[in-house]
């Protein structure tokens, strides 16, 4: 299965799995200051967005008609 | 006296062949099943009895969709034939039926058994979901509850999900091929992370398609993993067994496949929490250790050029760069989260006072601040630094550092 990775698509997966690295980072290893701070500061930034991604609430529902030989798509948004 | 025509063996074979085919068409014949035999991979010979008779059966291996053994009570469909060769008398089967509960229940078992040993149902090969999926694939009946309960609790549960629904028959004749058109049309969708094939309850008759054999095979093969969930069964079918993952029913497939983002919230606040309480206990503890070492300057001069060069060390070019970083990040945070900011802010601040205080400290007590009073430092001939003029006797060498240069002198008098 390819895992797509775009640079303009918010991907949940990624950002959340770099935020878990960087809290166990925080846990296991004693903090270097200077390293720290730039960590401390990209783990926020991270809870941030990702908090703010799941604030959203639209799914999306493609259904596939399938006509002859045809495939047909049409597309409705569910709220 | 009539004459009887004379026909030859094969002449004879095919006419007798015709006659049976015409007169009888398909009939359907049932027995007990025994002497069943698989030959050359594909075909297929048995016998059926009923207490006073038995009958040759002969069929091939891909018209027969169903698991059967000795014993089993069947409804066999088909035609009366002999065969070319040896003119063996033998029913031409097309389909064969278990007959009653108890055979259809031992075909599924026989079924199970064979895919099981095939390894579909192994643990190993069962493939992970994704942790936080953005496309999924939907397998279902448009008119069944189970669609609106699986849409219902994703809508409930998650966010900004792309759902492809490809509707399809779960039951009664052509459910089969429907179910299997269905995954036929994701195979070519790369995109999707997993699929979901869900139905409501039903008599094993209305399960019978997901007892297949054939459905078993493309929830196998699929690229994608499948979730399966067929609702209020605690008996599994076999596309339970085959499935990555099996669901109790529609709304617990929805449940399986994505998370709860109220969950995902909470454990991104306790990531936030360790990151914070790391970094506070961090500073705390390096103040502590740069308060350790200014109080050790302290402890009688003899201690005092170590320490100090320790802390110089220590705090020397970081000194600079670390409080630079600590003013810069304090102004970044207040005008950035605000909720976030008040205790860092505050401790920052009194943080960088302290060593700015620290730093001012060890410059007025420094050697060099000392030297640069007036002041200057004697070693004697045996390298220690002198206090008492009883450390000396006339004629040592000694070594005076000033603020600036050194003295080299001969001792000439001494005052106590």
């Amino acid at each position: 299965m390819i895992k797509k990775k775009t640079t303009t698509k918010f991907n949940f997966a990624d950002k959340f799995t770099e935020l878990e690295k960087i809290a166990e980072s925080f846990e296991e290893e004693s903090v270097d200051l200077e390293d720290g701070l730039v960590k401390f500061e990209r783990g926020l930034k991270l809870a941030e967005e990702l908090k703010q991604k799941l604030g959203e609430v639209e799914n999306r529902v493609e259904t596939i008609k399938k006509k002859f030989s045809n495939i047909e798509s049409e597309e409705k948004s569910e709220e | 006296m009539n004459r009887l025509k004379i026909y030859s063996v094969s002449e004879f074979n095919s006419l007798v062949r015709m006659v049976l085919g015409e007169d009888f068409g398909t009939v359907v014949v049932q027995g007990e099943v025994t002497g069943y035999r698989r030959r050359a991979g594909k075909l297929i010979f048995f016998e059926i009895k009923d207490k006073e008779s038995r009958m040759n059966v002969f069929m091939l291996d891909h018209q027969l969709d169903v698991e059967i053994e000795d014993g089993m009570e069947v409804q066999v469909y088909g035609a009366p034939s002999l065969f070319k060769k040896n003119s063996g008398f033998h029913l031409r089967a097309v389909r064969v039926e278990p007959v009653g509960e108890g055979a259809l229940a031992e075909a599924l078992q026989l079924l199970k058994k064979k895919l099981d040993k095939e390894g579909l149902f192994a643990p190993e090969r069962k493939r992970l979901l994704p942790r936080f999926p953005q496309k999924i694939g939907l397998i279902t009946s448009p008119d069944a509850a189970a669609y609106n309960d699986v849409l219902r609790i994703l809508q409930n549960r998650w966010t900004g999900l792309q759902i492809v629904f490809h509707p399809a028959q779960v039951q009664g004749d052509g459910s089969v091929n429907s179910i299997i058109t269905a995954f036929d049309y994701f195979k070519d969708r790369k995109d999707i992370e997993a699929i979901i094939l869900t139905r409501g309850g039903g008599s094993l008759e209305d399960l019978q398609s997901f007892n297949s054999e054939k459905i078993a095979r493309a929830i196998f093969s699929s690229h994608t993993p499948v979730v399966v969930g067929v609702g209020h069964e605690r008996d599994w079918t076999i596309a339970d067994l085959v499935a990555d993952k099996r669901a109790a029913t529609p709304s617990n497939a929805a449940e399986i496949v994505v998370p709860d983002k109220e969950e995902v919230m909470a454990v991104i606040d306790t990531f936030e929490r360790t990151i914070f309480r790391v970094m506070i206990d961090g500073l705390e503890d390096s103040q502590r250790r740069w308060q350790d070492g200014i109080a050790a300057l302290f402890k009688g001069p003899q201690r005092w050029q170590e320490h100090y060069q320790q802390l110089f060390l220590l705090l020397g070019h970081k000194f600079a760069s670390f409080t630079h970083k600590v003013s810069q990040k304090q102004k970044e945070v207040i005008s950035g989260q605000q909720r976030l900011t008040n205790s860092i802010s505050f401790f920052l601040t009194r943080l960088r006072d302290r060593l700015e205080q620290y730093n001012k400290l060890i410059k007025t007590l420094s050697p060099r601040a000392t030297l640069e009073r007036g002041y200057s430092l004697t070693v004697g001939s045996d390298g220690k630094i002198l206090r008492s003029s009883k450390q000396v006797a006339i004629g040592d060498r000694l070594h005076t550092r000033l603020a600036s240069g050194s003295i080299i002198s001969e001792t000439k008098e001494t005052n106590d």
